[in-house]
Parts: C-alpha cells; sequence; structure tokens
C-alpha cells in the first residue's frame, strides 16, 4: 500500500493532514517488528494480556506478556497480604503444595504467576518477604507495578466485579487462578481452594 | 455509535489494511507516519497516548489490541457485543438454512465396518484402549486418564475401568445388562472449514471450526426406545486450537438416560488421537421399576405396550450432544462441537400406535405422521426440522472471538441457525415439526413471529406435554429445548414470516427482561408453492401423559447457586475433582431445592441423567410451559424452585451445573452419584 492509499485512509478517517505527518493508531503487530521474532498467540492479539511493566520480588523488572506469559505454561493469580477471610494464604499454601509436586518442571515449563491487588502497599520488598515466609521455590513470581498497570491486568484477565460497590471491596476479590498454556492458546480455570493434587493433575494434560 | 465507536471500528479497519500489507516499521517511518521524534506513531486526534497501542518511553501504556485498551472503558475481560467489538456486517437472508445432516449407521449396519484404530478392537462391552500420548504406549487395560488422574473418582464406578454396564452384563444383570447395540455408528471429530456466511472476510472459503463429522452443527441422529445404539467418537483434532478450545473431549447426550461411563461426564476425557465408545441402551427410565426387580411397586397403567424398557411416560424426545471437556466445555461448545439427536418411542411403546386416521386415540412419537400422535415428519424427515440456534462474535477482521477472560458468560451480535447466519428457509404450505435448541453459549431468547402467529407448543426439554399448548411467544435459555408446530398451508406462496428474538442481552449475566421492539430478526421462512404430496399429520387433542409422583420422597437436599469470591459456586463451593456431593440410592425419589443466590445473573440449571418435575416455582405453580418434565431449570436471579426427581436403573457418576457453559467452566458443578 502506498501513501497515497494511506492518505486515503487518513482522510476516511475525518481527520486533517498536518505537514507531512498523518495521525493514525498503530498495532502492535507493526511494531512487533522490533520485538522477538515469533508472532504473539491468538490469545494475546486478541487483547487478553496487556503487556503491562510488572516489578517482581527480586526488584527485577518485567514485561507482563512478553517475559511472563509468552510461549509459556502459567498458573496465575490476585492476592492480597493482608486477606480478612484468610482465603489468600490458604490459596499460597496450596500453590506452594502444587509447586513440590511438579518438581522440577517449575521454572523450567511451568511457573506461577501471583500479581497482588495492593500495589500501593505491597513492595517488591515487601513480596519478597511475603514469598519467604512460604518458601517458594524458583519459577514463582510476585509481581506488582504501578497501579494503574495492575487495574488494566485485573481488568484484563475478567478478575472484576461488574458492580462497582462490590468491585471495590477487596474482600470480594476472584479466587480462582487462571492457568493457560500460551503455545496452544488454552486457557481455563480453576479454584485455588481445590487440592494440591486436582490443581497438579491440570498440568498433566495441558500441554499434550 | 457514539463518535468515540465509530472512530475504534475505523481504526480496526486501518489496522487490518495495515497488517495485510505487511507494513514495517522503515515503510512506516518513510510515509512518515512516525513522530521524528520519540520514533513512535502519532496519536489519532481526540484519543490520549494511553489509548494508543504502543510502547511509550515511560512503558505505562498498555498494548496490544483494542479490547485491552478498552478495559478501562468497558467491561476488561468481557467486551460488550455490538459496542465494544462489532461484526463485521452481514446482509441477511443470503444463505438458505442447512439442513442438518442425518446421521447413517456404519456400512450395513455392520460392526465390522467400525474403525479399529492402532491397539482398538472390535466393538464390545469392553472398554477398548488407545494411545497414551503422554508415554506413547497403548494401554489396553485402562481407557482413558480417569483412573490416573482421578482415581478416587474412577474407584466410585460400578464397574473398574468404565465398563459398558448395559452390554454384556446379563449375568450379572439380568435386567440392566443385556441391551446390546442394535445399531452402529461412529463419528469423526475434526477441524474444518466452515462459512458462517459468505460476507465475512473469509468469503466463500470459511474459515476454522471443529465439528463432529466435520459439520456444525453436527449430523442429527435419529434414534429409537428398544434399538440401543453404540457409537464410536474418534478424536482427530490438533494441538494448536482455533484462538480457543482444547482438543480433548467428554461427549454428553443431553439428556438421555444413559449409564454414567456413556452419558459423556466432564472427567472421562477422549484424548486427541483416541477414540471413546459410547454405548446407549436407549430404555425409558424405570427399567428396574417396570420389570418387577425393584422394591418400589410399579403403576402400570393399561395403554403401556411393553415393560421391558421402562416407562414409556418417562420418554424423551429431542436431545442434544455436545462436549463436555472439563474447564473447556464453553470453548469447545463454541467452536462448533454440538449435535442433535431425536429419539423416537419404541413402536410397541404403547399398546396402541397404530394409524390415527382410524383411531384418534392412538398414542406414541414414532417418527411416521400417519401413526400414533400423527406429528410432522414426512418421508426422510423432511418435516422434523432441528433448528440450533449460537449467537457468535466476530472481531472487525472476521475472526471468531472468545472472551476467554470473562467469568460472566459470552454472547454475539451475529444470530446463527444451523451453523449460517441468518439463513431464509423455504417451506412448503403443510405442518411442520421443529425442534428449537439453544446452543449458548449464554444467550437467552424470548420467541415472536413476524406476523403474529402462534406457535402451537409442543414438548419442553424434549418431553411432550400432556397436550399441547398455544403461545404467543416463549422465553428460552441456554440448552433448553422446545419442539414447535407451524402449519403454513393458511399462507399464500410467497408469504415470508421472520422468527424473532425480542429479549434484550447485553451481557453473558442474563436478559434485561425488557423486550426490545422490533427485536433481532433471526430466520426467515418463506412460503413456496411446492408440491409436497398430502399432510398426514395432525395436532392431536392429547399427547404424552406425564408419568406419577406417586413414590414416596426419601431425602431432600438444597443447592444454592450462587456467586463468591468471584466465584461459581455450588453451596459455598467450587467444583471439586475429587468430591462426590450426594449419593443416593438406587430407586429412590428426592425433593431437592435449587436457589438463585441472587445478583443479576440467571442460571441454567441442568441435572444429567433423570428429569425433574417442578413442586414449586418461586412459591407457585410453575407456568403452563413448565408442568411437565424438564431438565433445564432456569434460575432467574433469586428464584428458588423445588423439584420433585428419581434416580433410577444404572449406577455411577453424574453432574449437577449451570448450563451458562462460561459458569460451568468456572466451577458451578457438583458432582452426584447413584449408589
Amino acid at each position: 500500500m502506498d501513501r497515497r492509499s494511506f492518505l486515503g485512509l487518513g482522510a476516511g478517517l475525518g481527520l486533517s493532514l498536518g505537514a507531512g505527518l498523518v495521525p493514525l493508531l498503530v498495532p502492535t503487530r507493526a511494531l512487533a517488528a522490533q520485538a522477538p521474532n515469533e508472532p504473539n498467540s491468538r490469545a494475546a492479539q486478541s487483547g487478553f494480556f496487556p503487556n503491562v511493566p510488572l516489578v517482581d520480588q527480586d526488584g527485577k523488572s518485567v514485561m507482563f506478556y512478553d517475559d511472563m506469559v509468552k510461549n509459556k505454561t502459567v498458573l496465575l493469580n490476585f492476592f492480597l497480604i493482608g486477606c480478612q477471610d484468610g482465603r489468600c494464604p490458604i490459596a499460597t499454601a496450596n500453590l506452594r503444595k502444587v509447586q513440590d509436586m511438579l518438581g522440577d518442571r517449575m521454572g523450567k515449563d511451568v511457573f506461577f504467576i501471583s500479581v497482588t491487588l495492593q500495589p500501593e502497599l505491597e513492595s517488591p520488598k515487601i513480596l519478597k518477604k511475603y514469598a519467604d515466609s512460604f518458601e517458594v521455590k524458583p519459577g514463582w513470581s510476585f509481581l506488582t507495578g504501578k497501579p494503574h498497570d495492575i487495574e488494566t491486568l485485573r481488568r484484563s484477565l475478567g478478575y472484576f466485579d461488574p458492580d462497582p460497590e462490590r468491585d471495590r471491596d477487596l474482600n470480594n476479590h476472584i479466587g480462582m487462578a487462571r492457568y493457560g498454556n500460551d503455545k496452544f492458546n488454552r486457557w481455563g480455570a480453576i479454584s485455588l481452594r481445590s487440592s494440591p493434587a486436582n490443581i497438579a493433575s491440570t498440568f498433566q494434560w495441558l500441554g499434550i | 455509535m457514539s463518535q468515540y465507536e465509530k472512530l475504534i471500528q475505523k481504526t480496526m479497519d486501518v489496522q487490518r489494511e495495515i497488517t495485510e500489507a505487511k507494513l514495517s516499521r522503515r515503510d512506516l517511518l518513510k510515509m512518515g507516519m512516525l513522530s521524528a521524534g520519540t520514533g513512535m506513531l502519532l496519536p489519532i486526534s481526540g484519543l490520549s497516548l494511553r489509548s494508543a497501542y504502543a510502547k511509550s518511553g515511560n512503558k505505562s501504556v498498555s498494548s496490544s489490541t483494542v479490547s485491552s485498551s478498552l478495559s478501562s472503558v468497558s467491561g476488561g475481560g468481557c467486551p460488550v457485543p455490538g459496542v465494544d467489538l462489532i461484526s463485521p456486517p452481514t446482509r441477511p437472508w443470503i444463505e438458505e438454512l442447512p439442513r442438518l445432516v442425518e446421521k447413517q449407521t456404519v456400512a450395513g449396519n455392520d460392526p465390522a465396518n467400525v474403525t479399529y484404530g492402532p491397539g482398538g478392537g472390535a466393538p464390545g462391552p469392553k472398554p477398548i484402549g488407545g494411545l497414551n500420548t503422554l508415554t506413547g504406549q497403548w494401554e489396553g487395560d485402562c481407557k482413558h486418564r480417569l483412573c490416573t488422574e482421578f482415581p478416587a473418582m474412577e474407584a466410585q464406578m460400578p464397574y473398574h475401568d468404565l465398563e459398558h454396564q448395559a452390554w454384556g452384563k446379563g449375568d450379572i444383570d439380568p435386567v440392566l445388562g443385556n441391551f446390546a447395540p442394535q445399531k452402529y455408528y461412529e463419528q469423526h471429530v475434526r477441524q474444518f472449514n466452515h462459512v458462517w456466511h459468505p460476507d465475512l472476510p473469509a468469503g466463500t472459503a470459511g474459515q476454522a471450526a471443529w465439528g463432529f463429522d466435520s459439520v456444525v452443527p453436527g449430523p442429527m441422529f435419529r434414534t429409537r426406545y428398544g434399538e440401543p445404539h453404540f457409537n464410536r467418537i474418534h478424536n482427530h483434532l490438533p494441538a494448536q486450537n482455533l484462538g480457543f478450545g482444547i482438543n480433548q473431549m467428554s461427549t454428553h447426550m443431553h439428556n438421555l438416560h444413559s449409564p454414567s461411563e456413556s452419558d459423556g461426564n466432564p472427567l472421562f476425557t477422549n484424548y486427541s488421537g483416541q477414540y471413546y465408545d459410547h454405548h446407549y441402551p436407549n430404555v425409558y427410565a424405570g427399567v428396574k421399576q417396570y420389570s418387577g426387580s425393584s422394591s418400589v411397586q410399579p403403576n402400570i397403567k393399561p395403554y403401556i405396550g411393553r415393560t421391558d424398557i421402562g416407562n414409556p411416560d418417562e420418554a424423551l424426545g429431542t436431545l442434544w450432544y455436545h462436549d463436555h471437556k472439563l474447564d473447556f466445555t464453553s470453548q469447545n461448545v463454541y467452536a462448533g462441537l454440538a449435535g442433535m439427536n431425536s429419539i423416537y418411542d419404541a413402536w410397541d411403546a404403547y399398546k396402541n400406535t397404530g394409524p390415527w386416521k382410524s383411531n384418534p386415540d392412538a398414542m406414541g412419537d414414532l417418527g411416521d405422521e400417519t401413526r400414533g400422535w400423527g406429528l410432522p415428519c414426512g418421508k426422510n424427515y423432511e418435516f422434523d426440522v432441528g433448528l440450533v440456534f449460537h449467537d457468535r462474535q466476530f472481531d472487525p477482521s472476521g475472526r471468531d472471538f472468545f472472551p476467554l477472560t470473562c467469568f460472566d458468560g459470552a454472547i454475539g451480535d451475529k444470530y446463527t441457525v444451523n451453523g449460517k447466519i441468518q439463513p431464509y428457509m423455504p417451506v412448503k404450505r403443510r405442518k411442520y415439526r421443529f425442534r428449537f435448541l439453544a446452543m449458548g453459549p449464554s444467550r437467552t431468547y424470548n420467541w415472536f413471529l413476524s406476523n403474529g402467529a402462534p406457535f402451537v407448543m409442543i414438548s419442553n426439554d424434549g418431553n411432550l406435554f400432556p397436550a399441547p399448548v398455544i403461545a404467543k411467544n416463549f422465553e428460552q435459555t441456554t440448552a433448553e429445548r422446545f419442539d414447535v408446530i407451524l402449519d403454513f398451508s393458511q399462507y399464500k406462496a410467497g408469504t415470508e414470516i421472520i422468527l424473532i428474538n425480542r429479549a434484550e442481552q447485553t451481557n453473558g449475566r442474563g436478559p434485561t427482561n425488557n423486550l426490545l421492539t422490533p427485536g433481532f430478526q433471526v430466520l426467515k421462512f418463506v412460503v413456496t408453492s411446492d408440491d409436497f404430496g398430502v399432510d398426514e399429520s395432525r395436532i392431536p387433542a392429547k399427547l404424552r401423559p406425564l408419568p406419577d409422583m406417586d413414590q414416596p420422597i426419601s431425602n431432600s437436599r438444597t443447592w444454592k447457586f450462587e456467586r463468591g469470591g468471584g466465584e461459581w459456586l455450588v453451596n459455598g463451593q467450587p467444583f471439586n475433582r475429587d468430591v462426590v456431593s450426594a449419593e443416593i440410592p438406587e430407586g429412590t425419589a428426592e425433593r431437592w431445592s435449587i436457589y438463585n443466590g441472587g445478583g443479576s445473573w440467571l442460571h441454567p440449571v441442568h441435572i444429567h441423567y433423570e428429569e425433574h418435575r417442578y413442586l414449586t416455582y418461586n412459591g407457585t405453580t410453575p407456568e403452563p410451559l413448565a408442568r411437565g418434565r424438564k431438565d433445564v431449570i432456569r434460575l432467574d436471579p433469586n428464584a428458588k424452585v423445588d423439584l420433585y426427581m428419581r434416580f433410577r436403573d444404572y449406577k455411577g457418576l453424574y453432574p449437577m451445573h449451570c448450563h451458562n457453559v462460561v459458569h460451568e467452566d468456572h466451577a458451578m458443578m457438583v458432582m452426584w452419584k447413584i449408589a
């Protein structure tokens, strides 16, 4: 497509042309020419995994989709350290057991991602303390970031209540984990109240 | 559409153009579309950089496509069809309604012609092994991974390795164990190209879909009580999906009285490269009681013809089959894995099933419009038509869209019937029987005819009423079936009548209960002057009597369907793959109270294996269409129902779950067991 057709498009958008500049929105596909060679998965292209910048418990900066999800098999959940009804510690403890069951697959082809719902309060240092208190092994990232980015992430991943009142109350947060295999676009969910054996068994068939 | 929405739509068109043209960054730079300073594309007027799909220097902007950028505008993972996501335009009434393919037996109905596959054998009452794709080994003694993945549940089944209960077990159970197949079928589940509408960008080449026998919807089976059948389902699905779905299946025949191992339990997986054998004895509920081998005294009505295959007043009719794989049911059904099965009465189920002209009291839904109730049928079922309703969403480039991260439910802005968007159907000037199926994933319909003509309703969820019910309109939620007779003889050739959905629904949670005017036009009937011989069908004054509810209730249970902590729960718990939530002695009757925990959610609750009757619906008698037997409960917000249900004949595990399949996948399910 040559510039003339594009100008035609630009005119079609009802925008005036400035001095040699055509205002346009660009899709990430075009920019992805700079990013790693492989294309993003279909699920990512549909916008379910915004590529927001986050920080893990070791202080490392990561991009959510590119570094944490792309081509990987992951289990993801949102949590708070100050959980009032105790659901979060139970969930984390369950996942800790699952981590043991998965043995050396953790960190190699299966990764856990836990994102805080209180980024203002839970800094990487605090997340590290929390992770250490459960003695988590490698392959499990605890993430925080800018409040706007965390908000974008949780909305895109479906972790919200349509009622804004209920959504504001952090104690209503969703205790399900999303598990998935990005390479095959397989995304499901499992309750973190399930037994560790149930959660671990998911990874037996997710990648075959 | 607001200015903003128009802008978004145009932008998506441009996006498609750019990606199709495969422009590189250098191209864009050359065209002067990038700012010299940041190297980023200049934002469109009226939208801030925040909404732009670019990584900025300070890395605080979300990238990816429109949906995530709209996450702050709408429902994030739950885009609203027609607002956040708009399918490409398609002209209505361009394609003719396809009839469902009529499923045929294997060649000569000879079991030798059922494909064995590696390691497998002839169809038989013992389970067949399959390739364990994890180890690459053939497993002869464990039919599927239930044995290793869910050992606690496998132990709950009556026979090890899920052997067929109703076949070759005559020495163990002479009443239930001797229903060897009389018909042999085989299906191949594959990915193929399907044309939802030629106006979509994919055009007449179509786009990838998954289907039983490579068609969407899958074929229509015509089966009969008293004629047990066998179906071997081969899974050839690929590892790479359609952007959603998984190549692992468990096929459920909704809502046949099938032994648990053939029922399509979410835990019993059929992996790609394997097949799964289903055996359907095709018996009415009450086999043990009617054969005299139950402690419950039978009340055999004088019009009953035979007593060895259960009570014909418990007959089902319009069934459907669909994938039921744990956690992926909604995605797999959306990929196209659903079809229908019409089951007819045994020829001798009732004493009087003869020609109705000479004997108006003749009974039976026989697949022959000259006999029994004489319901419209015709040769080769020409006038007994399945209509599969499914709403679908496409992104502006025409790709199938499924809201992978939405917990609410999934609806779409395109209405399909039998796999085609807004088709037309030429009809002859006589009576037709239409079997309406709401395939989902989550929509509730309220059907009207454009000329105000009424529907003659004859069945609900496949169960014929005691007498036809005339309705100006009727509501239908996911998984419900309604059989309707329409008589086109009263219209001149050339008359057009449109089937319209007037239920307003803006998200997957449930309808708003507002009636839209004019509503959505879904299917157009065009009356023709084509010859059809003679219409020998009738609309009888009476249909199937209701079975009694004489058996005393031995137990009452309560099930609350609600949202808690963002999960979909039953009695406060998400589905637990290790737990049997109710153990019910075979042959007993129970009262189940089912509540909707509130909120704006509609839950179509479905219990496998047996039909239920309402004792009360919200404290009063149910509406006329729901006074008979059903298998899908329309649980409106804050609704409460009490139902009577019996648990008869075969043993094993069965689920109860919400049939808004997105809720089901986010764990609104329990497993119960007949012991």
